[in-house]
Formats: C-alpha cells, structure tokens, sequence
C-alpha cells in the first residue's frame, strides 16, 4: 500500500498550516499589545485615570470619559441582552422550525448584522434623539449600539441553545417538568456559554464603536448626571485625540491601553461569573 | 392491509387501548393504524427490526411526539379511559402517570440529587416529602449504598450503567402506573445492561411496563405479552400481538414464525 505516506504527510501539512494559521493570530494580538501598551503605559497614572480632561484631550485625564463609556455599554446590555437572549428563546424553543414569523425575524437579524454601524448612528439619531426626544444623551447612544449588537447576542444564544441535544427536551418533557422550568434549569445554564460568548463580542463591538455614537451620545467631556446627559466614551475619545487634536497622539494611545485592560477584566470577570454560577447551578440544591 | 392477529382480550384489564393508530413525520409516514391493547401490571415486549416504528409508537403513548414539529398522529390512544390524543388531554397528569426510560441515559447535568428533585418540585411534592422519595428511589434502583456519599456531585460524572439506573430512579419517583421503556439496556455493557433488565423485571407487580426490545431472548425472559411490529409497503405496524407464549410458541403469522425463530428481521 502507498497511499499512507502520501496521507501521512497530507497530515503533516494540514498540521503545520493550522500551527502558522494559530501562530499569527497570537501575533496579531502579541503586536497590537506591544504597539499599545509600551506607547500608552508611560501616561498612565492615577490622575489620569479619574481627572477630567482639559486643553482637548492633552492634558488631565480621563476619568469623565471612563464614566461615560461604562454607562453607555450598561445601556447598551440592559437593552440588548434581555432582547436578545429573549428572541434566541423564542426562535430556538417557541417558533415552529419553518414558520413564517421564525423566517422573517430571522431573516431581520441577518440583514441588521450587516447594517454598517454609520446607518446606525444615523438611525439612533433619528429615531431616539429626535423622536423619542432623548437628544444627544448616554442614554440615546446605549440604545443605539443595543440595537447594533443584537443581532450578534441572538445568533450565539441561538447557537448555544440549539447546541443542547433533544435529549434533554424530551427527557424533561416527559418528567412533565414546565417549559419554564426546562429552560431555567436545564436549557439556559447548558446554553450559558454561548450566551456569554455572544454577550462579550457584542460588548467588544460596541466599546469600539465611534461612528454611532458621534450622532447620538455626542462628545461632551464633562461628567456625565444623567443618562440624559451627553457623554464621550473612550472610542469617541480616541478617535478625536488621535485625528483631530495635534500632539493628541500619546493620549490617545493611553486612552487605548485603559479601554484595552478594561475590556480584558470585563471579559475575565464575565467568564469567572459564569463558570461560579453554572458550578452552583449543577451542585446546589434546591433546599 | 391484513388484519392485525389478535387473541382475546375480554376479560382482561386494559391500561391502554391503541385503535387505528397512525403517525407521520411531514410527509412520510412512520406507523400505520395499529391496534394493541396493553393490559395492567404486565410486561408488554414490542419487538421488530430497526425502522418499523416502535419508538414512534411508545412516544405516540405520553404524546412526546407533540415535540416533533412536523409529527401528525391519528386514531385513537385510550388511557384508562381517557382520549390520550384529545385536546383536552391533561398533558401534565398523563405525563406523571406515564414515565419513560429512554435508551440513551439522559441524566441532567445537575447534580445527582437535583435530577431527583427538580421533577419532585415541578410536581409540588412538598420538601419534606421529598428527601426521603429521593432515598427511597435510589434504594429502588441499588444506587444508594454506591452514591449517596456523592449526591451534590455532577450526574454525569456517573457509570452509563449509573446513569441509567439514576434516570430509572427519576422516573420511578413521580409514582407512574406506566414505564416506556425504550430498549434501555442496549447502549449500556452487558453486566448494567443485566441489572436494569432485572430492575424492570422485578417491577412487574407494581406498574405496567411497555419495553422495546430488538434482543428476543430479552424479550422471552421478561415479557408476559409481546407485540411484533414489522414493516408493510414501508410504513410500521403491528401485525402480531399476544401473550409471549403464544408469540413465541405458536405465531400466527409466518412473518412473526420467522422473526422469531431468526431467520427473518
């Protein structure tokens, strides 16, 4: 027989080239690190982390900015993980595979997810700062990129969802357990990591976000009151030190290394929450 | 279509009563007008080759066929009485009293004891009940002396003979006056495989039992009566029904004479 070394090194290749596919990537990442944090890190100090900035940008800090971002991104999630998990429970448990109405929030979601997210902010403009009369406000912008990410937050529920066997359904089913019941206990902690998956890329998405929210939470630096209040978020903050504030560039990549770390402790702290709860979930019980 | 071959079953107590029974999946059909009586606190095998609709029809008996999206059942399933397949149908009750063992153990991935008492609770068992039905059925089942050092630990983390064991425990928990059994020895090595056969076998005086079987010496040790289930012009059906003896000793039918004696199916 000759066809094993002829396969055998079909294997070796296929072997190294996923290696050098994995490889870039880490080095994608390990670059974006070393070009960040070295440049950022020489800023970074206390002051910088809680003083408001002044003169544009180039000096202070950016503890307005902070503020602002976290309270557009607590919008943002308390709007689109509710909806958003909740139509992945409908589409996955509820619609009847085929329906009309499964088909075309479906077909809505796939459309939306590829809405560029400039439309976005011309649509948050429109119709939260306008009509619904929030102007430009936190609460505007945290709406806005709502609407952005759930597409993303539906589909990996959706996913985790569909990913637990039938098994499970019917064995619950014929132990009569309720359908709410099914899905508390059994459906969504098996679903949970796909849902924190899609919750943290969404979370990413829109901590990056600068188009939609120049149009809606606009880029006031003061400290925000209100959700009603504008507020920059560090994105929107980058963005303007880095094009249009001359000698705004060091700043810039502070501001970068800060919203970098914090994403990294929201997304260890989201996978350690998760990981706790389904723990306590499988072992406690009900008494 | 021939008729099914039936003997007389007058003067016994019936818990289900299948008429004219037919299933389809969408378009294709599965199970087409069946007709079986299982009769109380006895052991009824339904034996036949793959694909011929026994589970179609032991899912048709508590509707679970209900979660198949695309699932049309027609005729008529009486349950003590009762229009199994009525809209009516208290889904929840006809669920309590008709439990099921599946083939492949399905733990959930709770602890062993929440496996236990999630269905208790659903059933609003009260929880002082509830400790000692969880002992008690995995005594039932020879789980205890094994696990109950380990009930707060993952169910999964158990043997596939464990597991099933433990699904057999859950399912004897809510008190059925029926168990489905979906040939529940099959994925499990021969040494479980015996244990849970002889947990069902020693069942018998307490509940029916409907098992499905594609092991005909299974089938000849455990069961009182035995339905043969075979394919004609591709849809399942019954075509032979009776006490074991009489199935297996003297078949009405050819098809059953050679199914049983191996040389067909």
């Amino acid at each position: 027989m000759n066809i094993k070394p002829r396969s055998a090194l079909m294997d070796r290749a296929t072997q190294t080239v996923g290696w050098l596919a994995s490889l870039m990537i880490a080095a994608m990442f390990g670059w974006l690190v070393f070009d960040i944090l070295p440049h950022g890190v020489q800023e970074l100090s206390w002051t910088f982390l809680t003083d408001e900035p002044s003169d544009a940008g180039r000096a202070g800090g950016i503890g307005t900015v902070l503020v602002s971002t976290l309270l557009v991104l607590a919008v943002c999630l308390a709007i689109a993980v509710p909806l958003g998990v909740g139509t992945a429970v409908w589409l996955s448990e509820f619609a009847r595979p085929g329906s009309r109405r499964a088909a075309a929030v479906r077909w809505s979601l796939d459309l939306l997810a590829t809405v560029p997210s400039i439309v976005f902010g011309m649509f948050g403009m429109v119709v939260f700062c306008q009509m619904l009369r929030l102007g430009f406000s936190i609460a505007a912008g945290g709406l806005t990129l709502g609407c952005m990410i759930l597409p993303l937050v539906v589909q990996t529920s959706f996913a985790g969802l569909q990913s637990v066997p039938n098994e499970l359904r019917a064995g619950a089913a014929a132990l009569a357990i309720s359908r709410r019941a099914t899905l508390q206990h059994l459906l969504l902690p098996a679903a949970l990591h796909g849902v924190v998956v899609g919750v943290l890329l969404g979370l990413g998405r829109a901590a990056a976000e600068t188009a939609a929210l120049i149009f809606t939470s606009g880029y006031a630096t003061r400290m925000p009151e209100s959700l009603l209040d504008s507020g920059r978020t560090a994105s929107v903050h980058i963005y303007d030190l880095a094009m249009n504030v001359p000698r705004g560039a060091s700043r810039a990549y502070a501001t970068a290394a800060v919203l970098l770390l914090v994403l990294l402790l929201i997304n260890v702290v989201a996978t350690v929450l998760a990981d706790r709860w389904l723990q306590r979930q499988t072992a406690r019980s009900f008494r | 279509m021939t008729p099914p071959v039936q003997a007389a079953t007058a003067a016994i107590d019936n818990v289900f009563t299948v008429n004219g029974l037919s299933v389809s999946y969408g378009t294709v059909p599965a199970l087409r007008d069946v007709q079986l009586t299982v009769p109380r606190t006895q052991i009824t095998a339904i034996v036949g080759p793959s694909g011929c609709g026994k589970s179609t029809f032991l899912s048709a008996l508590n509707r679970l066929t209900d979660l198949v999206p695309d699932c049309r059942v027609s005729g008529r399933i009486e349950f003590d009485g009762g229009d199994v397949l009525s809209q009516n149908c208290d889904l929840f009750a006809l669920r309590r009293r008709v439990g099921v063992v599946f083939q492949k153990p399905n733990p959930f991935a709770l602890s062993i004891r929440r496996n236990l008492e999630l269905p208790l609770r659903e059933h609003r068992v009260a929880a002082s009940e509830i400790e000692v039905i969880v002992e008690r059925c995995l005594r039932d089942v020879g789980l205890w002396d094994e696990i109950k050092d380990r009930l707060e630990k993952s169910a999964l983390k158990l043997s596939g003979g464990q597991q099933q064991r433990l699904c057999l425990a859950r399912a004897l928990s809510l008190n059925p006056e029926v168990l489905l059994c979906d040939e529940p020895c099959s994925a499990l090595d021969p040494l479980s495989g015996e244990i849970v056969e002889d947990l069902i076998s020693r069942l018998r005086e307490r509940i029916t039992i409907l098992i499905v079987t594609h092991n005909l010496a299974q089938a000849r040790r455990l069961a009182d009566n035995v339905a043969v289930f075979w394919q004609q012009k591709g849809v399942g059906t019954v075509i032979e029904s009776g006490p074991a003896t009489q199935i297996f000793e003297q078949p009405h039918s050819e098809i059953t004479a050679a199914y049983v004696s191996g040389s067909r199916g």
